[in-house]
């Protein structure tokens, strides 16, 4: 082993030790991390549904409006 | 029981008894008992029960399906209905187009709602913590803003839906709720208690009773506390029984409740009991508390009650309006109810009033009826709402300027279509067509959209009558197909091979799930390997194995239309049986007869051929058949108009030169559309000699008729149905000998081409677009927008 290499495989774990210990502090479990995203998709998923049923509700509403002001129209022409 | 003749007005949902959620709970069981009390009743006002076709049936609602009246929503003709009565409308778990369908709008059809209570919005930090779920909360309670009238349980929900919901009082109607049947008095109480005891192992002979689920807001904390406070003697001779299902760690955690308490001796703890059990512990038990914080009504208020039972419960809420004020106490005091338990068990005054209490007339599902009916009357006796004038009509289909027969079709379609309906144009196929030929093009009025927000678009405008697919063997056709696996509708099929859809459409997103060969085996699953794993099916190839790819269009679809008897008769040989009557045939339209057209017998001897120059079309026959034909007709002329691949006009070419009639062969390559009348108005014969056939009907023969240029016919396909009088057939097989007799023959005979060409132009005048939109309204669109109360259920 070439005196490179032993200074190499000394120094190598502990740079990674020190490296670690660094981050240490920054790291998330990958199943936190999944948990987290698939709680996220439930609250985007259900808020977009959500907008979507009151666009439904809106739109029925509207359509009923419509409906009243072309009965509307209707008998203003008979009148007229 | 037989149902009467004429259904009556009001359309009773009763989707709750089929909720996963509610199945065994109040809410379905209320539907289930007022549905069943108004048939019993008022059976004259009702149109029908209408389930969810989404779910399955329960076993709850026996008795409505000796109605003779229950229903899916999605089906059946609803053209008699004026109100819709929806007994859950807050169901989260069912989608509003199915809880408060477009349709009852766009009908005319008033709204009753029933509205059990506001508890989530008085505890919405409880029970609203999460933001999408308070959001659609709160939207459905939109829903019940918007109904004509709301009919509450209680005069406490009542005022809660005027409080928080601002809703005019006029609009509600208090109409309460009831005990089961299986809910009365015993014959004998000793025999109740002995029945009782034998069915609850643990419970002794004096007990008190409680009844309600593991939520705070029921409020048994307090109960236990409240029984900590009392006398030792009253503990010792009263044993405390809480009947609620429950799972071990939530047993324990109760169990440690009570130890904390001091009581857990004195507590039992039977977990969840059959309906008949729980009437004997009402039946025999010495006093029934129910400190609940809030409810909507009370139920098990009122079971006890109805049971003779001496009950106390909260002075607020509904449970206060169900009891004598002797008989309420302050949830929020572990002082109070301690008191009035004491009072109830041991004094004399006390318990003969709560015994005076029970015998009260209690609620009755009849009487509940009978207000429900009330309400409907008054509704009823109302002018009736505005209802749509005209259909509003979806069509998903390519548009000019794509370079597709069924973009030029639905223009035309859409432009009759006009005077029947309102009409929204999804322009399908849009990444195939140019940019620099600009947007889609609809018929004035028309709005157009992109087909990925038909559902969307479909909501904002308060629901389509009917919704249109046009569907064609090309890349055109992708968002249709999309779309129709979100939205059921209706498929207008100009062809019913669909090999070249599903190949072309991958990149339109949800167009073709899995991939080609993944939906080429699903729908045929004993293909051999080498086909099974393409990703693509020459013509050729589908023709040979027998492969359409409609199967999965026609399940899909509420019904097919296609324009000829071999197209529905190819198609219904690759869909399974059941699907076979959802097809069906309209006639095929063309262009409008051409007014001042040329007269046959007087045009010059050209022989056109009109459409893409391909191998199908076989235009090599004719140039072949030339030699002959200019023996006999010197003057003749052959002209290709259309579209012509640089290898195929190389081929034609050489093959023109080589017999020698090169200087009368002209290939025109794509032309204008003036430039396409006007070889229309020339040509005194056409030929277009398809050799195979996808079911289409060929537009360009249609063209050729409307104009007086006489077509000769491979009798193919869709070929079949055109008029022996007005078209010259050929077999598929024709050599080129053979032609060239029928063309110089006819070209010879001036008086049979316009005999042909005027049975030909009468034909086309009874298949115009006029008259295919009038027939597409009154078989397809009408027919769609009368049936069910909500979109048809996605198979």
């Amino acid at each position: 082993m070439s005196v490179f290499q032993r200074v190499k495989s000394t120094v190598r774990p502990k740079a990674v030790r020190a490296l670690d210990d660094a981050l240490m502090t920054h790291y998330v479990r990958q199943e936190d991390v999944v948990r987290e995203l698939s709680e996220l998709t439930r609250l985007l998923t259900d808020r977009f549904d959500a907008e979507a049923e009151a666009v439904a509700v809106l739109g029925q509403r509207l359509a009923a409006l419509s409906a009243q002001m072309e009965q509307m129209q209707d008998e203003l022409r008979a009148r007229s | 029981m037989s149902a009467p003749d004429a259904p009556g007005p009001v359309v009773v949902d009763v989707q709750a008894t089929q909720s996963e959620s509610y199945r065994d709970r109040g809410v379905a069981r209320y539907t289930a008992e007022l549905a069943a009390a108004l048939w019993s009743g008022h059976r004259p006002l009702v149109h029908s029960f209408v389930l969810n076709p989404d779910l399955l049936p329960p076993g709850s609602i026996e008795p409505l399906v000796a109605s003779g009246r229950l229903a899916y929503s999605d089906r059946g003709d609803f053209s008699a209905a004026r109100v819709l009565h929806l007994m859950s409308p807050i169901e989260l778990d069912v989608p509003i187009g199915r809880m408060w369908p477009a349709a009852a709008v766009s009908r005319g059809l008033r709204l009753v709602v029933t509205l059990y209570d506001l508890i989530p919005e008085v505890f919405a930090e409880r029970y609203l913590a999460d933001p999408g779920l308070r959001r659609r909360y709160r939207t459905r309670l939109e829903l019940v803003r918007a109904a004509d009238t709301v009919l509450a349980l209680s005069d406490a929900t009542a005022s809660d839906a005027v409080e928080r919901l601002h809703i005019a009082e006029e609009r509600i109607v208090v109409v309460g709720a009831a005990a089961s049947a299986g809910y009365a008095r015993p014959v004998a109480a000793a025999d109740a208690l002995v029945a009782a005891r034998a069915a609850v192992p643990g419970l002794e002979a004096r007990f008190v009773l409680y009844t309600a689920g593991m939520d705070d807001r029921k409020n048994f904390h307090a109960l236990f506390r409240s029984w900590a406070l009392l006398p030792e003697s009253v503990r010792n001779a009263w044993q405390l029984i809480m009947v609620c299902g429950m799972n071990e760690p939530t047993r324990n955690h109760v169990v440690h409740l009570a130890r904390e308490a001091g009581i857990e001796s004195r507590l039992l703890l039977p977990g969840f009991v059959s309906d008949a059990v729980l009437q004997l512990l009402y039946q025999s038990t010495d006093l029934f508390v129910f400190p609940s914080l809030y409810e909507g009504y009370g139920l098990p208020v009122a079971e006890a009650l109805a049971c003779g039972a001496r009950t106390i419960g909260s002075g607020t809420s509904s449970v206060r309006e169900l009891l004598v004020p002797e008989a309420t106490f302050d949830p929020a005091s572990d002082d109070a109810i301690a008191a009035a338990i004491e009072r109830a068990l041991t004094d004399d005054a006390t318990r003969a009033l709560l015994d005076q209490q029970a015998r009260r007339e209690q609620p009755s599902w009849d009487g509940v009826a009978d207000r429900v009916a009330e309400s409907y009357e008054r509704l009823l006796a109302r002018p009736r709402p505005a209802a749509r004038r005209r259909p509003l009509v979806a069509v998903v289909t390519p548009l000019p300027p794509a370079a597709s027969g069924v973009a030029d079709f639905s223009f035309r379609l859409l432009t009759e279509l006009r005077e029947y309906c309102d009409l929204h144009a999804f322009a399908d196929g849009r990444r195939h067509v140019d940019p620099a030929l600009g947007l889609p093009r609809a018929p004035e009025g028309v709005e157009v959209l992109a087909p990925e927000f038909l559902v969307a678009n479909e909501r904002a405008r308060g629901g389509y009558d009917c919704v249109i697919y046009c569907l064609g063997n090309s890349e055109f056709h992708g968002g249709a197909l999309a779309q129709l696996r979100r939205r059921s509708g209706i498929v207008l099929a100009h062809e019913v091979r669909l090999t070249d859809l599903y190949a072309l459409s991958g990149d339109v997103t949800g167009a073709v799930p899995g991939g080609f060969a993944a939906c080429l085996q699903s729908m045929y699953g004993s293909l051999p390997l080498a086909i099974a794993s393409a990703e693509r099916l020459a013509s050729d190839a589908a023709e040979r194995t027998g492969v359409l790819m409609a199967a999965e269009v026609v399940a899909l679809a509420d019904r097919v239309v296609v324009m000829s008897d071999f197209a529905a008769g190819r198609l219904r040989l690759d869909v399974d049986v059941e699907y076979a009557d959802r097809i069906c045939v309209l006639p095929f339209a063309g262009r409008d007869v051409v007014e001042n057209a040329a007269p046959a017998a007087a045009r010059a001897p050209i022989i056109a051929s009109f459409g893409i120059v391909n191998d199908i079309k076989q235009n090599a026959l004719p140039i072949a058949a030339l030699p002959a034909v200019l023996e006999r007709c010197p003057g003749a002329s052959l002209v290709l108009v259309g579209p012509c691949a640089d290898s195929d006009r190389q081929q034609l070419t050489e093959l023109a030169t080589a017999l020698g009639v090169s200087e009368h062969v002209t290939f025109t390559g794509a032309v204008t559309d003036a430039e396409y009348a006007s070889w229309l108005d020339r040509a005194a014969v056409a030929v277009q000699l398809r050799r195979t056939a996808n079911g289409e009907c060929s537009g360009t023969i249609a063209d050729c008729l409307a104009a007086g240029a006489v077509p000769i016919v491979t009798r193919i396909g869709a070929g079949r149905d055109l008029p022996d009088d007005g078209v010259v057939s050929v077999g598929a097989a024709v050599s080129a000998d053979e032609l060239a007799t029928t063309l110089a023959d006819l070209l010879a005979d001036r008086a049979r081409r316009g005999e042909l060409a005027a049975a030909g132009r009468r034909y086309a005048a009874g298949h115009s677009h006029a008259v295919l939109a009038r027939r597409v309204f009154e078989e397809v669109i009408e027919p769609a927008a009368r049936s069910g109360l909500s979109v048809p259920r996605l198979r």
